[in-house]
């Protein structure tokens, strides 16, 4: 489970999140959405670790990330648009290293880099370097480096954002089967709203560093009287833009 | 996938930052067109370098200071040719080995004759045996002082022997036995013990450019980002990458290092045999090492602190500067430095290491000098390591 409450997030004097909070249950997808620049991505990069909250509480699996990242760390696995590989090591050594690296032992780490790349498909590359892979298969061995270690929580910061339709649709089927992602907190950050549509339990909308929207995507099309979920999403989130930059006095609509 | 619980282990620490370390080096080794740049880049440095050293050491037309002259044998009996010789550009101070002297910090090294002076006087031609450094311009031009003032001793006995018509006096004055002292053993050891710290320190300072540029280029094509998520402490994650940089840059930089170990093993051995061979050579390679540890530390902080490739152009050519001037001023500088300078890390270890080869220190400067340089190594990695925790390296453009 991921709860995130009042986050403060200031870079270079601008309050990019504003006191943020939503929780991600276990087991579900929760998909986070907005405009660029709504602080999706620095939502996401506190929850990695990668920044330090100015202010709140944010919790990955009940470990505090601002008191202990290195469990933290432990906990969680990260997938972002850039797939960040090393070209010269084949998918099977750099799977390898990254276990190696969560204090997996040579062996269970040999059999987790077997499970996952089978898991995803890319039994036949494992001995393939990651610099002749093609770009969906990059971002497979990163979802698979991500998995290599079982963690409860997945991060997901705009996985499919530089994929070809197909390359997109792949690894959104992969994130939406049971044996990958089941039975994890998986939190998706992405501006694909049919995307958020087809995976999310739960969509969180962010607008101007706030939380704007909270609720299922059919209980937010229901409420809104919206005829789909991107009409009832946009409604919410370009207001919330619009405004100013500011959102409503009340501005979470909540399941 | 169950997601109820991390199948890693609890932290243990060492394993897990050297998984990462050898994913480092092997991604390094394996860039084989980087290490071949890295491994020429040196050796053509090289070239530049000792084409300016051997520049600044030139003959100094505008010298004030005379010529020193260590003289060995007996110096009152040849007072007389001596005073005469002495113009104000030649200083002559009595030693016990002229060659030594010669090849340490003497312009020449000259042994004289017994009874100079009663010699010449009996007409005798008595042999002068001059040592000198063939590739030390101060010592060209002491030599040239000395052979003119011959030269004009030479005259007045020409003049004499004309005016008190004794052929006697007209025979041949002052034969001189020239020796290069950089050939001789002693010399050979002076050599080395310049040179080999030098090339130490020069291709340690390689190390800073390779290890900025790598991380650099890790932060821009997000490979950092990943490898910051893994559950490592910031210096961990620091130290794993520091022992990988050193590795690629000690296999990038082995044939230099190899031709310095070879140099030293071979020289040593035949002059001092095979156990001081085996001491020495091993001093070498552990001071590379050594050398190597801050100069990674430096080039971590520089790839962390950096934003750009100019930046890290501009902050590693200080260092290679800086390195060239250790190497020219200790290493190669034609006075031997003091054993104090072991307090100083880098520059220390290049002195000290320079004076144990020249045999003209000991061991203890050497440890004294490689703990102060693992000290600075210590202190540059802490540095570096709190800036992996700097939020600019995970935000573009900051």
């Amino acid at each position: 489970m991921i709860e995130v409450e009042g986050l403060v997030k200031i870079l270079g004097g601008t309050r990019v999140l504003d006191g943020v909070s939503f929780t991600a249950p276990t087991g579900s997808v929760t998909g986070l959405l907005g405009p660029n620049g709504a602080g999706k991505t620095t939502t996401m990069r506190v929850l990695a670790t990668l920044l330090r909250p100015d202010d709140g509480r944010v919790l990955v699996d009940g470990i505090d990330v601002a008191t202990d990242p290195t469990t933290a760390r432990r906990a969680l696995g990260l997938v972002t648009e850039e797939p960040g590989l090393h070209d010269r090591l084949t998918v099977r050594e750099q799977l390898t290293f990254t276990g190696r690296a969560y204090g997996l032992t040579p062996d269970t780490a040999a059999a987790r880099v077997t499970a996952v790349a089978d898991l995803v498909g890319l039994d036949r590359e494992l001995d393939h370097r990651a610099g002749t892979l093609s770009k969906g298969n990059r971002q497979k061995v990163a979802l698979c480096r991500a998995l290599v270690h079982d963690p409860p929580v997945l991060l997901l910061d705009e996985p499919t954002s530089g994929l070809d339709v197909v390359g997109s649709a792949g690894l959104e089927d992969l994130l939406r089967r049971q044996e990958v992602t089941g039975g994890k907190t998986v939190l998706l950050s992405t501006h694909r709203l049919d995307e958020a549509e087809r995976m999310a339990d739960k969509v969180v909308g962010i607008a101007a560093g706030r939380v704007v929207v909270d609720d299922t995507p059919e209980g937010l099309v229901a409420r809104r009287g919206a005829a789909s979920f991107r009409e009832a999403l946009v409604q919410m989130l370009g207001e919330a833009t619009l405004a100013g930059q500011r959102p409503p006095a009340d501005p979470v609509e909540r399941a | 996938m169950s997601g109820s619980a991390p199948v890693a282990a609890p932290p243990s620490g060492r394993g897990e930052v050297a998984a990462l370390a050898r994913q480092e080096a092997l991604d390094g080794f394996r860039g084989r067109r980087a290490l071949l740049v890295r491994a020429i880049t040196p050796l053509l440095l090289f070239a530049v370098v000792l084409v300016a050293v051997l520049a600044t050491r030139g003959p100094d037309p505008v010298r004030r200071d005379p010529y020193v002259l260590a003289v060995q044998g007996d110096r009152n009996g040849a007072r007389a040719t001596l005073d005469d010789l002495d113009d104000g550009r030649l200083r002559f101070v009595t030693t016990d080995d002229a060659a030594l002297a010669a090849a340490r910090d003497a312009d020449l090294g000259v042994v004289l004759p017994d009874r100079l002076d009663d010699r010449i006087a009996a007409g005798e031609a008595p042999e002068l045996v001059v040592y000198r450094a063939a590739t030390r311009g101060s010592s060209r031009a002491a030599l040239a002082v000395l052979r003119a003032g011959l030269a004009d001793r030479q005259l007045t006995r020409l003049q004499d022997a004309a005016a008190t018509v004794d052929p006697a006096h007209a025979r041949g004055l002052f034969p001189i036995e020239l020796t290069d002292v950089q050939r001789t053993e002693q010399g050979t050891r002076t050599l080395g013990g310049g040179l080999v710290p030098a090339v130490l320190v020069l291709q340690a300072a390689m190390l800073v450019n390779g290890t900025a540029t790598r991380l650099l280029g890790r932060r821009s094509r997000g490979l950092l980002q990943a490898q910051l998520v893994l559950p490592l402490r910031r210096d961990q994650l620091a130290r794993a990458k520091g022992w990988a940089e050193l590795a690629v840059g000690m296999v990038a930089g082995s044939p230099v290092l190899l031709a310095v170990l070879a140099f030293t093993a071979v020289t040593a051995a035949g002059q001092r045999g095979a156990p001081a061979a085996i001491a020495e050579t091993t001093v070498v390679a552990a001071s590379a090492v050594v050398l190597g540890l801050p100069m990674v530390a430096l080039g971590l902080l520089i790839g962390t602190v950096a934003r750009t490739q100019e930046q890290v152009t501009l902050a590693t050519a200080a260092a290679l500067v800086l390195a060239a001037v250790v190497a020219a001023v200790v290493a190669l500088g034609t006075v031997a430095p003091p054993a104090a300078i072991a307090v100083v890390p880098v520059a220390g270890l290049a002195g000290s290491l320079r004076n144990l080869l020249a045999g003209e220190g000991g061991l203890l400067p050497v440890l004294v000098a490689a703990v102060t340089t693992l000290l600075l190594a210590a202190l540059l990695a802490r540095l570096a390591g709190r800036q992996f925790d700097a939020e600019r390296l995970v935000l573009r453009g900051a």
